[in-house]
């Protein structure tokens, strides 16, 4: 083994020491950084579960898949951004617009030169453009549906980084900076939403995305009870929740797995009616469209 | 989509356990790699050419790649070493489109670049920086890379080898290059007289 060839020169010395001694970010930076990361991984673990589960059942692949594209990514999301809204400070000026201009360069960013010979940035892990990231959540696409490294075959045990994801998200509420939080009243129009206590809003969130997912990885797995009696819990735990047009949309879907026609008529009828431009109009039209 | 190979890593038996990436702020999960290595991270980017302005979202990326890749990670391994590697293709992409948007980087630009107008600006320290980072700019990527992750990171040979898939016997010979023109250039830009001992 060779060893490391001495530096003795002076010269170089001198002036590497000042670099090694460099300053570096200070903690405003790192924290405002770690919690735009929180969000992203909370997307990428959005993404991960609506791979996961849309590939146990090749029937429900399409439309489970597209609902998880439409709900998790968005709540997940939404999941981050109650702590990043309430404590990250404005972004500065040059900040901000650096990052909606690299917007498209960014998606070039390590992923494709080093692809032949880099483990790290192959294809299905290459990372998205960060201010797309940021801006909207995206939807999974056929190259991206490459099969994650474990598969979840049953709804029950989370995928690893779910867990770690609700953990970390436990923590930013602890390691939050101490600005007053301050909610956005037009985000919170729902009355009975509007009455929970702020303290208690991400982790109710939490809880909603937990029971909304394990209906979803039910749906996955062709449990179309299990993901009804997740839903109802839902229901009664959360009758206004945040999330409960997602909820309607799977219920829809799940009371066609399950064979109740027409109340699955029923629900989509109601659906459309209460929220008429909802992104997931489109699911839950097709999924009623086979019953007709 | 395998681990790089670790020819003549020595040491540890993997007695770690990759916990989940956010699990706490333990060594072994990517929060603790975080708070450990976040201003390594920093460095390293910034030291292998990416802009000022650039360095907050390269980093982010790179705890990205580190997130997607978490089960790459082998925690009997330097932590340190891993971020590095990632931060080193994260670099080397925006490397090569920076080249695209502007031509030569002369040494005002640099000290600009990478020590903005503050009051440490004028230390002898921040000086000596600026000059390192003008002086690094004008290596040739491959040796500004074994340089930078060796001399300034801290990385051993071995790690820069899997860091950058390269040969160790390469990476000592770019290195050896590397060395020789630092030096010159420095003396070039600086001046032999004004070489502090």
């Amino acid at each position: 083994m060779m060893s490391r060839p001495p530096v003795p020169d002076p010269v170089l010395e001198s002036l590497l020491r000042s670099e090694r001694d460099a300053p570096g970010p200070d903690v405003a930076t790192q924290d405002r950084l770690w919690e735009r990361l929180q969000t992203n991984f909370a997307r990428i673990e959005g993404e991960a579960l609506a791979e996961a589960t849309a590939r146990p059942a090749a029937q429900a692949t399409t439309l489970v898949a597209n609902l998880s594209a439409w709900i998790i990514g968005p709540i997940a999301l939404g999941v981050a951004l109650v702590g990043t809204i309430a404590h990250a400070p404005a972004p500065t000026g040059p900040a901000a617009s650096t990052t909606v201009a690299r917007a498209n360069e960014a998606s070039a960013f390590a992923a494709p030169t080093h692809a032949a010979d880099a483990p790290i940035a192959a294809s299905a892990d290459a990372p998205q453009p960060l201010a797309a990231m940021r801006a909207a959540p995206t939807r999974p696409t056929a190259a991206e549906s490459v099969a994650p490294p474990v598969a979840h075959p049953q709804p029950a045990p989370p995928p690893a980084r779910a867990q770690a994801l609700r953990s970390s998200a436990a923590e930013a509420g602890h390691a939050a900076r101490p600005t007053p939080r301050r909610r956005r009243p037009a985000t919170r129009s729902r009355s009975a939403a509007a009455a929970e206590p702020a303290a208690s809003e991400t982790g109710g969130l939490r809880e909603e995305l937990q029971l909304v997912r394990a209906a979803r990885a039910a749906l996955g797995n062709n449990q179309a009870d299990n993901a009804l009696a997740t839903l109802r819990a839902h229901a009664d735990r959360f009758p206004a929740g945040q999330l409960r047009e997602e909820r309607d949309a799977l219920r829809v879907v799940a009371l066609v797995r399950h064979g109740d026609g027409a109340l699955a008529q029923s629900a989509a009828r109601a659906f459309l009616r209460r929220y008429p431009h909802s992104m997931q109009t489109g699911i839950v039209t097709a999924a009623v469209r086979g019953l007709r | 989509m395998t681990t790089t190979a670790r020819p003549d890593q020595p040491h540890e038996q993997p007695t770690a356990t990759r916990r989940e990436p956010l699990a706490d702020e333990s060594p072994a999960t990517l929060r603790g790699l975080y708070t450990a290595h976040m201003r390594d991270v920093w460095h390293t980017l910034r030291r292998l050419g990416v802009q000022h302005r650039d360095l907050e979202d390269a980093t982010h990326e790179v705890f990205l790649i580190a997130f997607r890749r978490w089960e790459t990670f082998e925690p009997d391994r330097s932590g340190r070493a891993w971020l590095v590697g990632i931060a080193w293709r994260v670099a080397a992409g925006e490397r090569r489109r920076s080249r695209n948007r502007m031509v030569n980087l002369g040494f005002e630009r640099e000290l600009g670049d990478h020590d903005a107008p503050d009051a440490e600006q004028l230390t002898e320290a921040a000086q000596d920086r600026a000059l390192v980072h003008a002086v690094l700019a004008t290596l040739p990527d491959d040796q500004r890379d074994v340089f930078v992750l060796h001399e300034l990171d801290g990385l051993s040979m071995p790690e820069v080898s899997a860091a950058v898939d390269a040969p160790l016997n390469t990476l000592y010979s770019r290195l050896r290059l590397a060395r020789k023109k630092f030096k010159s250039e420095v003396l070039r830009l600086r001046g032999p007289q004004e070489v502090r001992p």
